[in-house]
């Protein structure tokens, strides 16, 4: 950023370029303020004056390098304290080239006041090339940051709130889950489950909402309890589906979900199964070691006024595993590709044990293993196994 | 052709296609690191009711961000008269769309008309 910032010539003795930029920094609504080579203050428009809560330029002149410091305590985004070094305009006088712009949360001592400062410095050189001091830029974003913040808080709050710790336990069902958001704080995704009982059943139901951040956690929300009130009043998953289309289509803004919703009914020794499926990766049925992939995807959720959500039923023997996903576990990127389909199947053929708990175990294990770099999507795993009697 | 730079994971390129329509060739991975700065694009040509084509012919990589661009664009496109269309799409394209199940229903243009 300041690298695309040409140096700041001031001919020596150019009193009148020297009047001119006075007139033009007075007027900047950020503050500025001119060190020399030394690091003793010259300069300091109005704004810079109000910013440093000084009562004229003069305090700041005739204070030592640095002095001004004493009166703030100054953090940087992650917390811990910055010294006077490590602002832009210091680094650039102990001799380092374009430093990257530091954002600081200032407290001012005298008050308990709080301000997101951001630092940017241009370097002055004379006509030779020689330089002869530094323009600190000042930035007051305490608003945007702030903002931020709110939304970041926001966003956590929503999460924790949308995802269950664990699944509930469902008789003859042993159960496992996982579920990992994506990198940064910030980024909430919008990956789902839950599982609730419906009728003489349990319904459950793992989703996808398209994007990011507090807009998508809301979506979250919304898909997940429609689902789930559309679920256990229907005890049906093709009008939970056609339920979830219609109030993603009544909202004002396009969202999208994919989902997978899934009722499962137990009488003794036998169970069965049935799917529908919202534009989401087709659930896993791991059978005796082989596996195949369940139901017809209807089109995703909110994206068209119109759809078919054709149920699947399945007649389930003691010992299935379902596995329910979201995309993020296709979409893990390694090396050199993304994890895909074909190594999903043969992470899960070759897992150790097909048991919910040490399935799901080894998954994240073999995605873990599989990933490099910093995670892009959600990735949520569902594994059911129906125990029969024995 | 356009490529990408070694170590660059997406690019957008623009160029003036047949008559008045603005082409916009996509290249890369298409995610919700990417997608921002083509939203933004579309968003301009949009409000310009400028006629758009949208090339994923060079995608390597799509998610469902980028179904959200695609289905966004398709409506703003009938709610306001603007000529939107995207090409048929790379193969990890076509693989998302047709998962998502709502490949059959994006405003195509052939690639000779491009």
């Amino acid at each position: 950023m300041t690298g695309a910032v040409p140096p700041l010539v001031v001919g020596l003795g150019a009193d009148n370029a020297v009047a001119t930029l006075e007139a033009v920094l007075h007027g900047l609504a950020e503050a500025v303020t001119v060190m020399d080579a030394q690091g003793q203050a010259v300069y300091a428009n109005d704004a810079a004056i109000a910013l440093l809560r000084l009562g004229s330029a003069r305090e700041l002149l005739d204070a030592e390098p640095g002095a001004i410091m004493d009166l703030f305590e100054v953090y940087d985004e992650a917390g811990a304290p910055v010294d006077l070094h490590r602002l832009p305009g210091f680094r650039v006088l102990a001799g380092e080239r374009d430093p990257d712009p530091l954002l600081v949360r200032n407290v001012v001592k005298a008050t308990g006041e709080e301000r997101w400062l951001l630092n940017r410095t241009t370097t002055i050189v004379d006509t030779d090339g020689k330089l002869m001091g530094v323009a600190n830029v000042i930035e007051d974003v305490t608003a945007v940051k702030r903002a931020e913040l709110a939304q970041r808080l926001l966003a956590e709050a929503l999460q924790r709130g949308l995802r269950p710790p664990e699944l509930p336990a469902m008789p003859g069902l042993a159960t496992a889950s996982h579920y990992r958001a994506a990198g940064e704080l910030n980024e909430v995704g919008g990956d789902f489950y839950d599982a609730f009982p419906a009728g003489d059943g349990w319904i459950v139901v793992i989703g996808d909402v398209a994007g990011q951040g507090a807009e998508a956690a809301t979506l979250t929300g919304l898909a997940r309890y429609t689902l789930r009130t559309a679920g256990q009043l229907t005890g049906d998953p093709t009008r939970a589906m056609a339920q979830l289309n219609a109030t993603l289509r009544g909202q004002h803004q396009l969202g999208l979900c994919t989902a997978v919703c899934a009722l499962v009914q137990i009488a003794g020794e036998s169970a069965t199964v049935e799917l529908a499926n919202c534009g989401h990766p087709r659930p896993l049925l791991l059978r005796d070691g082989t596996l195949a992939e369940l139901g017809e995807p209807g089109p995703m959720a909110g994206a068209f006024d119109d759809g078919a959500w054709p149920g699947t039923r399945l007649a389930l023997r003691p010992g299935d595993t379902l596995v329910l996903y979201t995309d993020g576990v296709l979409d893990v990127v390694g090396a050199a590709d993304r994890f895909g389909a074909e190594r999903l199947h043969d992470a899960l053929r070759t897992a150790p044990s097909p048991h919910p708990p040490a399935l799901v175990e080894h998954l994240a294990a073999v995605l873990d293993a599989f990933q490099v770099g910093a995670q892009r999507d959600d990735t949520a795993i569902v594994a059911l196994r129906f125990l029969g009697a024995g | 052709m356009h490529a990408l730079s070694p170590g660059e994971s997406f690019k957008l390129v623009e160029r003036r296609g047949d008559g008045d329509t603005v082409v916009l060739t996509l290249l890369g991975e298409l995610d919700i690191g990417t997608v921002a700065e083509v939203q933004q694009r579309l968003d301009a040509l949009r409000d310009a009711r400028q006629a758009t084509l949208l090339e994923l012919d060079e995608l390597s990589f799509m998610d469902s961000t980028g179904i959200r661009l695609l289905l966004g664009a398709r409506e703003d496109a009938m709610r306001v008269s603007w000529s939107f269309h995207v090409t048929r799409g790379s193969a990890p394209v076509r693989r998302v769309l047709e998962a998502a199940q709502v490949i059959d229903h994006l405003p195509y243009v052939d690639r000779a008309e491009a």
